[in-house]
């Protein structure tokens, strides 16, 4: 009976351990109309969560916030600019603005060709594509 | 615990489980129901409790610390707040993730914790794989001010407990006063809750919607920026080029190695985890 016991135990844990990674996420489609940009700060800026740049609704600082910007941009490809702001994506979905001084060309990884490319991701979100 | 655990080894079966429909273990294991009671072992009963949402993989701690000053300013967008950037530090613990949850409520402190994590609207799941990570649950030391069950600095601490009882003042009469708290796991567990809280919806503000504990570690191991950059990517994606203009050292720190990808970052903190990686922070 101990024995029973024990064996149920252990297929009943085995099956369990299934569990054990999260959803694969993939890239769904690139987003046509948008390319990538990073922010134009310092390394020490960007690993600082006190520093946050504004991404905001419309082209003006005064303008209701989206919210703040990641260390990638979807931005509007041909730019639109409006008074210092250039168009992005924010990962919501929705268009917002950020001031095109604080915005830089991506690059890729030191002495590497990769690539970024903005893209709806399989769980949802909005994201980037990137290759080696 | 995975299928190539010795126990495991035991039967054949396991061999043929893993990799095939994944199915929950919803409640206590199936009961055998005796219809001969054996001779001097006693009748039990399991009684169902809360469902563990942690399954079953060991691993090690992770974890990255990162801290500096900034400028920043003018109209451009550009904000700098007064705060301290604290990070958890590198973490040891071995975790079996069907025990996690069990492991910080098995401790004298860990009932409170779970209430603690609840008053401030966080998941308990994602503050006890959190404690896990970072000791293992038990009140330990570590290197500089770094110290307790959550591994937390001395400022980090300090901040966190101040923001905490301001946004639920009824905390304020379970916490041990003075940065005697920090030592104190029940109070450092609400530090630790609200900096899970905080970096949660510093995701939400980026766009990243229902952030996940697996975000809210990239978050932190990355910084906030690089994290938001992690959490919007597939795992198809290198860390090298999701991580392009940041420090080497935030690569070596967290342990990144080249040519790893996304998802097998993601793979890394999941194994360790469980399925806690998947769940909300925010409740």
């Amino acid at each position: 009976m101990r024995l029973l016991l024990a064996a149920v135990f252990v297929v009943s844990s085995c099956a369990a351990s299934g569990l054990a990674f999260a959803e694969r996420v993939s890239v769904v489609r690139h987003i046509p109309g948008y390319r990538c940009m990073a922010l134009n700060l310092s390394s020490e800026q960007m690993m600082d969560r006190s520093v946050e740049v504004a991404v905001y609704s419309q082209p003006s600082t005064t303008s209701p916030k989206l919210g703040v910007a990641g260390a990638t941009i979807a931005v509007r490809d041909p730019t639109v600019a409006s008074k210092g702001f250039v168009q992005v994506l924010f990962p919501s979905g929705q268009t917002g603005w950020m001031a095109a001084s604080v915005l830089k060309p991506w690059r890729p990884a030191a002495g590497t060709h990769g690539t970024c490319v903005p893209a709806q991701l399989s769980n949802g979100r909005l994201g980037f594509d990137y290759t080696q | 615990m995975t299928c190539a655990a010795p126990g495991c080894f035991a039967l054949e079966l396991c061999a043929s489980a893993f990799g095939q429909i994944p199915q929950t273990l919803n409640g206590p294991p199936v009961q055998v129901q005796p219809y001969v009671p054996e001779p001097g072992v006693p009748l039990f009963a399991i009684s169902p409790g809360t469902v563990n949402p942690f399954s079953g993989v060991d691993g090690g701690g992770t974890g990255a610390q990162s801290e500096s000053d900034n400028s920043g300013g003018g109209d451009s967008g550009v904000t700098s707040a007064d705060a301290t950037a604290g990070d958890y530090s590198s973490g040891g613990g071995t975790i079996g993730n069907s025990t996690v949850l069990g492991t910080m409520s098995a401790q004298p402190w860990g009932a409170t914790a779970v209430e603690n994590a609840e008053a401030l609207g966080v998941n308990p799941s994602a503050l006890a794989a959190t404690c896990v990570l970072e000791s293992g649950c038990q009140n330990v030391g570590g290197s500089g001010s770094i110290t307790g069950a959550f591994q937390m600095t001395a400022a980090t601490y300090n901040e966190m407990i101040t923001k905490a009882v301001a946004d639920n003042p009824s905390l304020a009469s379970q916490i041990v006063p003075g940065i005697a708290g920090q030592s104190d796991p029940a109070t450092q567990s609400i530090a630790a809750a609200e900096y899970l809280r905080q970096g949660a919806q510093s995701l939400e503000d980026a766009g990243v919607t229902n952030p996940t504990l697996l975000d809210t570690r990239g978050y932190y191991n990355f910084g906030p920026k690089y994290g938001v950059a992690v959490a919007t990517a597939p795992d198809s994606a290198p860390m090298s080029q999701v991580l392009a203009g940041a420090p080497a050292s935030v690569l070596t720190s967290n342990g990144i190695k080249p040519g790893e990808t996304v998802g097998q970052w993601r793979a890394s903190v999941a194994g360790k985890i469980g399925n806690a990686a998947s769940q909300l922070v925010l409740s």
